[in-house]
């Protein structure tokens, strides 16, 4: 019988439903929301800021690690 | 057009560069597989994470994708930014690659699977699988180089030459001193690269007016680039075809993921993650200015992979830059080239050679210098042949090497999972991309092709295991690391 799964880390659930949530924007908000419109910076402004965002998330997803337990 | 003999020159100084780094990093070797493959485990932070970017961003940056700009306009910079956010797959799994890599030995990601399941077969498929989509992905790098220094000269280098000299220096820095001296000379490469990219684009937009007018020439004449689908090229479908596998490549490329044995410990691998995230943030911006600015300064090209050679030509860079910029790009094919070919080696020396207790780390060593010779001499005969199959394989590449994370994911996260479960899913899921691509002529633009490929992986996984048993010998992952993993925090 196999040991059971120990909980996920608080604070797991959070962080993989945000990146979901972000990479799901990342292509919907250009091709549902800006896509066709006026010729503009919009599309590249958002998808800027989606990659700093991405790089934000994994931050964070890092900075939490404890090196020397 | 650069005159050869100043290629040659700049070429021949790098050579001598590389090559004194090389040899600094055989004296520091001991001569065991640990060391010989994964650097004795204690490679830092900043090293690991610019070989790793080295490894990741390749000529594919300033060749393809600024090709890809050129063609279809910003959504080149959406899906290389998807391709980023899969780099979100380390936080979840770096460090249980790292731990368990750690407690059993393993050097390759293939043996760590296989032991997974217990059953060697699934490392076999597994490194098999990643020899059929890796090697003809090898000989792009090779037509890669081929393409620039030929493109540049006007012919006055020959693609011949080309090939050889690239050969010859990815052969060298990995069979000399093995992971060392790739994560070495990867890291200065990647300096290059970087700083070559960032002159680069600097000086194409000061020739294009300053940054203000470029962003407005951009809007008025090229207006449709800065939109999606663009002037045809990233309809929603092609953008999901090339963004969904690439997502997943930390995962399923070896050459990547074994770098996630090499590290010291836990700095050294956030370290090796924030050098990655800046290297590659910055270098996918410099990629996509580079291709809009090649819009600009070079209009009208008909085959947009020759972009970068015609901008580099066109007299809006200084000829140092060129060449610093041509150097970068041979350092990033040459780094990824001979990055592959030594976790092939190490693949096939580990995964095929390997009998336990019987096969000398020397031996092992050796048989993977060998595979490495042969891997860059492959790589190098078929980009001199540019033979068809070689480039819808290297195509096909991304999509086929998916087969191999619904295992990777289900050694970590799923224990019901068999060893009869991942042999189905990778041979189902491989015998699939090759049917589709090749013979049914589906092209890598469409989404039908790394959906289905996904699809048919995943099910087989997931049924077959359902239907079989695990085997005694498989290794318990989840509970092994569970509290190592807790104690460091991870997720």
């Amino acid at each position: 019988m196999p040991a059971p799964s120990p909980k996920p880390p608080r604070g797991a659930g959070l962080w993989l439903g945000v990146m979901v949530l972000l990479i799901l924007a990342g292509i919907i908000v250009p091709y549902g929301l800006l896509g066709g419109s006026e010729p503009g910076l919009g599309i590249a402004a958002f998808w800027l800021v989606f990659g700093l965002a991405v790089a934000g998330m994994i931050l964070a997803g890092v900075a939490r690690w404890r090196d020397k337990p | 057009m650069i005159a050869p003999g100043l290629i040659w020159g700049v070429i021949a100084t790098f050579a001598a560069l590389g090559i004194a780094i090389a040899l600094r990093a055989a004296r520091a070797n001991t001569g065991t597989v640990g060391d010989y493959y994964l650097g004795g485990r204690a490679i830092g932070g900043m090293v690991a994470g610019l070989s790793y970017a080295a490894t990741t961003y390749s000529a594919f940056m300033l060749v393809v994708l600024t090709g890809l700009t050129y063609r279809g306009g910003i959504g080149a910079l959406g899906f290389e930014l998807i391709y980023f956010a899969g780099l979100a797959l380390l936080v979840v799994f770096a460090p249980r690659f790292w731990l368990v890599a750690r407690r059993w030995g393993f050097i390759t990601p293939t043996e760590m699977v296989g032991a997974r399941y217990g059953d060697r077969r699934v490392a076999q498929v597994m490194a098999g699988v990643s020899l059929v989509f890796l090697l003809p992905y090898c000989t792009t790098q090779m037509a890669g180089i081929g393409l620039l220094l030929s493109g540049v000269t006007g012919g006055g280098i020959s693609l011949f030459q080309a090939v050889a000299i690239g050969a010859a220096l990815a052969m060298f820095w990995a069979v000399v001193a093995g992971l060392r001296s790739v994560a070495w000379t990867d890291a200065a490469l990647s300096v290059v690269m970087f700083i070559s990219g960032l002159l680069a684009v600097g000086f194409a937009i000061h020739a294009l007016g300053g940054w203000g007018t470029f962003v407005e020439t951009a809007q008025r004449d090229h207006g449709p680039w800065l939109d999606v689908p663009g002037p045809g090229l990233w309809s929603l479908g092609t953008f999901l075809a090339l963004s969904f596998p690439w997502f997943f490549f930390a995962l399923s490329n070896p050459q990547v993921s074994q770098r996630l044995f090499i590290l010291r410990d836990f700095a050294a691998m956030r370290r090796m993650i924030l050098w990655v995230l800046g290297f590659g943030l910055i270098i996918t911006l410099v990629a996509v200015l580079w291709g809009f600015a090649a819009l600009q300064l070079t209009p009208g090209l008909e085959n947009t992979s020759m972009a970068t050679p015609a901008l580099l030509t066109s007299g809006a860079i200084p000829v140092w830059v060129a060449l610093l910029l041509i150097l970068g790009i041979l350092s990033a094919a040459v780094s990824t080239l001979d990055s592959i070919a030594l976790t092939v080696g190490a693949m096939v020396a580990r995964d095929f050679i390997r009998r336990e207790r019987q096969t000398s780390d020397a031996r092992q060593i050796m048989a993977g210098r060998v595979v490495m010779v042969l891997v860059i001499l492959f790589a190098s005969y078929f980009a001199l042949q540019q033979a068809q199959i070689v480039d819808q394989l290297a195509a096909l590449s991304a999509a086929g090497l998916l087969v191999a994370v619904p295992p990777i994911i289900g050694a970590f996260f799923w224990r019901r999972g068999t060893a009869a479960g991942a042999l189905a899913g990778m041979l189902g899921g491989a015998v699939l991309a090759v049917w589709l691509a090749m013979i049914q002529g589906v092209s890598v633009f469409d989404p039908t092709l790394p959906f289905s490929v996904a699809a048919m992986s995943t099910a087989l996984f997931i049924g077959v295991s359902l239907l079989t048993r695990p085997r005694p010998e498989a290794l318990d992952f989840q509970t092994e690391i569970a509290e190592a993993l807790a104690r460091h925090r991870a997720f």
